[in-house]
């Protein structure tokens, strides 16, 4: 029974990092109580229930919310105010979009029109990306108040655009390679997209240090 | 015996700090003397009072150690600092207070 109790003390810290030292102060804890109880005469099973009762609720301690340490609760917290409403809002109209968006194709598809149908899906794709770029500028703006996060925004900002970039890329690959049968050549539009890329970052670069300079 | 418990609870540092003031001790110790002295009415669970050692060390009030390991596993031992004599006199003061303006407030005049 004394193994078993244990175990489950390991169990209860099983997967929590950096709980070493908690895990040998509460299993010795209650292992003295164990210990305690049969001394005192009480059966395994009542003493190994007992002991576990008076472990209490370790979730406390293992996420560090008790009462007098909110601190690592925090900066969680801040985290999701930066999620401003509208951005939030713009994110879940995208996310709609994203999924949304073959619906044209299937329709169009059904009806002949394939290349309109995926110029629909790209037009919504693009549509979707171009909103979380919005949301991303919207947050850029305000972090330029309060100055506290100057190049996360731009990331973003870049990543929306690198998404939008190979979006376009791969369809406009597959949708020439598929009309022209040209596969020898179009391949290059990788490159291509390589290039835009790279343009598009040197833009951005000159563009924030204007505003620096500004 | 839940209400009395919770306000137990409350001052579960300044117990803790009393306890140590009589000399270093471990958790199981603590709440052993705890039992003991409320004739087995009240105990501490082994996170609340894991979580008390936590606060106190980070106030500076206690230190720990490790010593020898008892049957299983380490065995952490706690001892008051000068920090810790201050807060503990604090506190008891103030239960002083506490205790004499709650008789106050519950009197009940014949």
């Amino acid at each position: 029974m004394r193994d078993k109790l244990i175990q489950y003390v390991q169990l209860l810290f099983a997967g929590a990092p950096d709980s070493e030292d908690m895990k040998q102060e509460i299993l010795q804890n209650t292992l003295d109580r164990y210990d305690d109880l049969i001394a005192e005469g009480r059966s395994p099973e009542t003493a190994y229930r007992m002991a576990i009762k008076g472990i209490g609720d370790v979730n406390d301690i293992l996420s560090g919310t008790s009462q007098g340490r909110p601190c690592p609760e925090t900066p969680i917290k801040t985290k999701d105010d930066g999620d401003t409403p509208t951005k939030k809002a713009l994110r879940v109209i995208a996310i709609a979009l994203y999924i949304l968006c073959p619906i044209p194709l299937i329709l169009l598809s059904e009806m002949g029109m394939e290349v309109v149908g995926l110029c629909c899906l790209l037009v919504i794709v693009a549509v979707a990306t171009a909103l979380i770029m919005m949301g991303a500028k919207k947050e850029s703006e305000e972090n330029t108040y309060s100055d506290s996060r100057p190049v996360g925004p731009r990331e973003e900002l870049q990543k929306s655009i690198n998404t939008v970039i190979w979006v376009v890329g791969v369809a406009a690959y597959l949708l020439i390679s598929f009309r022209t049968h040209a596969w020898y050549i179009t391949w290059l539009i990788f490159p291509l997209i390589g290039a835009v890329q790279g343009l598009i970052r040197a833009i951005l670069d000159l563009k924030e240090e204007k505003n620096h300079e500004a | 015996m839940s209400i009395a418990g919770d306000l137990i609870r409350g001052h579960t540092d300044a117990i803790i700090l009393a306890r140590l003031l009589r000399g270093d001790s471990y958790g199981y110790e603590i709440n052993k003397v705890i039992s003991t002295l409320s004739s087995g009415r009240f105990e501490l669970k082994e996170a609340t009072l894991y979580t008390a050692f936590k606060r106190l060390e980070e106030t500076g009030c206690i230190t720990s150690y490790w010593g020898s390991s008892g049957a299983g596993a380490r065995r952490r031992y706690y001892a008051i600092t000068q920090t810790g004599k201050q807060t503990c006199q604090k506190l008891l003061e103030e239960w002083q207070e506490t205790k004499e303006i709650m008789d106050k407030l519950l009197e009940v005049e014949e």
